[in-house]
């Protein structure tokens, strides 16, 4: 059994240009995403996934592996589908590059729950989100049935608040995605769903063909990097990580 | 066919028996129903007496249901427990504007295609609808099964570069196979269920599917009492009126 991360990065990002390459703690927030994947045991390889040579050149630095992807991408998921044919493996786990907090035990828990039932495409992970952080159309929030199979992902706050209720906890989608070697080829066959497309998510095409996502809750607290207001956060909740430490050093 | 009604509303109580242009809500859903030749039988399915009282006075046959029923099709599936049938359609009674066109759509949908447990009408809605809590906003498969229902705006329109896709509503006119009926009922209620307040996500929630039958709509629901005047101005030029409405 044969496990590959493969991390998809790129420069451009109209909201954050440079986003991939941006420094927390003096190092490049790729790296942090790269270096800890590759402390997970159950995982064989690593591979940073992207068209630019500058974020080549970078991984290169830090002694890790990219992969050049030419083609037109239309996801995230289509371009570790591209690297994935060069690489191969039994699972490869589509790991975004704004995830600098993940953990070996948020990639195990992912990876593990994929191989329990085979008739799963994907696996993601979500963490708990209050009211007020779920208004942010940054965040896709999920709904799913009581098995914790998708039903839909939004990026309106799903499900309502309609009757005056707050205390709904939501399910934000926290981008650490196991694909089989199957299912990866899948999705990069299928074509883009109309709701994909809108709601600017990966998944979607999944749920969209009728293919079986299912959602497990993140062990460790995850935050995602999407506008550079959240570099600060990240900054202070990896100071007091001990995973940062483990690689930070050497 | 059954139509569910009660009292009471939170939004509007008292709602099935408010007079639009000078009869009940009720019985314009009643004799609009009525008016589709393809449906066998029309039961009002009530817990409340005065409605009962209401039903025989324009003639309609009503039975009276459990008053512990939370949502409308545990009503429905009620009613129809005792009577030999294979579709049931549920019809609400908060859709004065219903027409005899789409209830044949739906119909002819359901006897094409037998392998369907249940399908709901929908119908495209403009923006005044899209961002309205009090419509139910529906996202489907490329299998046209419904895949989600909510009163948020789905789906979002925050990250598209395309603000003119086509957005749905639910219409509250819903096709059962009778066994399927049962099973529902019989099935616990589910958190989004409740949460959104949406009976047929029970059915995704205990992962079913639904058929959505697409049709053409201008009818709205009533929710408040505010949707009055624009259902009687809706009516008013209605060419079906005149075909139940002077025969009273």
């Amino acid at each position: 059994m044969k496990v590959n991360v493969i991390i998809p990065a790129r420069l451009g990002s109209f909201r954050f240009p440079n986003k991939s390459l941006t420094e927390i703690l003096g190092i490049p927030m790729v790296i942090h995403v790269m270096k800890r994947a590759q402390l997970c045991n159950i995982i064989d390889n690593v591979y940073v996934a992207t068209p630019d040579n500058e974020i080549a050149d970078c991984v290169r630095k830090y002694g890790g592996e990219s992969i050049i992807t030419v083609g037109e991408c239309r996801r995230g998921s289509d371009r570790v589908y591209e690297a994935f044919k060069k690489v191969g493996g039994d699972i490869v786990v589509n790991l975004q590059g704004d995830e600098p907090l993940v953990t070996p035990a948020m990639l195990k828990l992912a990876i593990d729950t994929l191989q329990e039932d085979d008739s799963l495409s994907c696996v993601n992970l979500f963490r708990y989100i209050s009211y007020d952080e779920a208004q942010d159309k940054n965040e896709s929030k999920v709904v799913t049935n009581p098995d914790g199979i998708a039903l839909y992902y939004s990026r309106e706050t799903v499900p309502t608040t309609w009757l005056g209720e707050k205390e709904i906890k939501y399910k934000a989608e926290v981008a650490v995605m196991p694909f089989t070697a199957d299912s990866i080829t899948d999705f990069a066959n299928l074509p883009m769903g109309e709701l994909e497309d809108i709601e600017s998510n990966d998944m979607l095409r999944f749920v969209e063909h009728g293919r079986k996502v299912k959602i497990v809750e993140s062990p460790d607290f995850a935050l995602s990097v999407d506008v550079p207001n959240d570099i600060a956060r990240v900054e202070k909740l990896m100071q007091n990580d001990t995973l940062y430490h483990e690689y930070s050093d050497t | 066919m059954v139509i569910p009604v009660r009292m009471a509303s939170t939004r509007f109580p008292g709602k099935p028996l408010k007079n639009i242009l000078g009869i009940s809500m009720i019985e314009h859903v009643y004799c609009r129903a009525a008016l589709c030749k393809k449906v066998d039988e029309i039961l009002i399915a009530t817990c409340d007496k005065e409605i009962m009282d209401a039903c025989k006075s324009f003639g309609a046959k009503a039975i009276l249901t459990s008053i512990r029923h939370e949502r409308s099709v545990d009503r429905v599936a009620e009613a129809v427990n005792n009577l030999d049938c294979e579709i049931v359609i549920n019809l609400q009674g908060d859709e004065p504007l219903v027409t005899p066109d789409i209830i044949e759509t739906l119909i002819k949908k359901m006897k094409e295609d037998k392998l369907i447990n249940c399908a709901n009408l929908v119908s495209k809605i403009d923006e005044e609808e899209f961002n309205s809590p009090n419509t139910v906003k529906i996202v489907n498969d490329l299998n046209n099964n419904i895949i989600y229902f909510s009163r948020e705006s789905i789906p979002s329109k925050s990250k598209s570069t395309d603000e003119e896709f086509e957005k749905y509503k639910q219409i509250g006119i819903i096709a059962f196979r009778k066994k399927f009926l049962l099973t529902y009922t019989d099935l616990p209620s589910t958190p989004l269920e409740n949460i959104e307040s949406v009976d047929m996500l029970r059915v995704l929630e205990h992962g079913f599917t639904i058929k959505m039958v697409k049709v053409e709509y201008k009818g709205v629901g009533v929710d408040v009492p505010s949707d009055i005047p624009r259902v009687e101005k809706l009516m008013a030029n209605d060419n079906l009126l005149s075909q139940y409405y002077l025969n009273n």
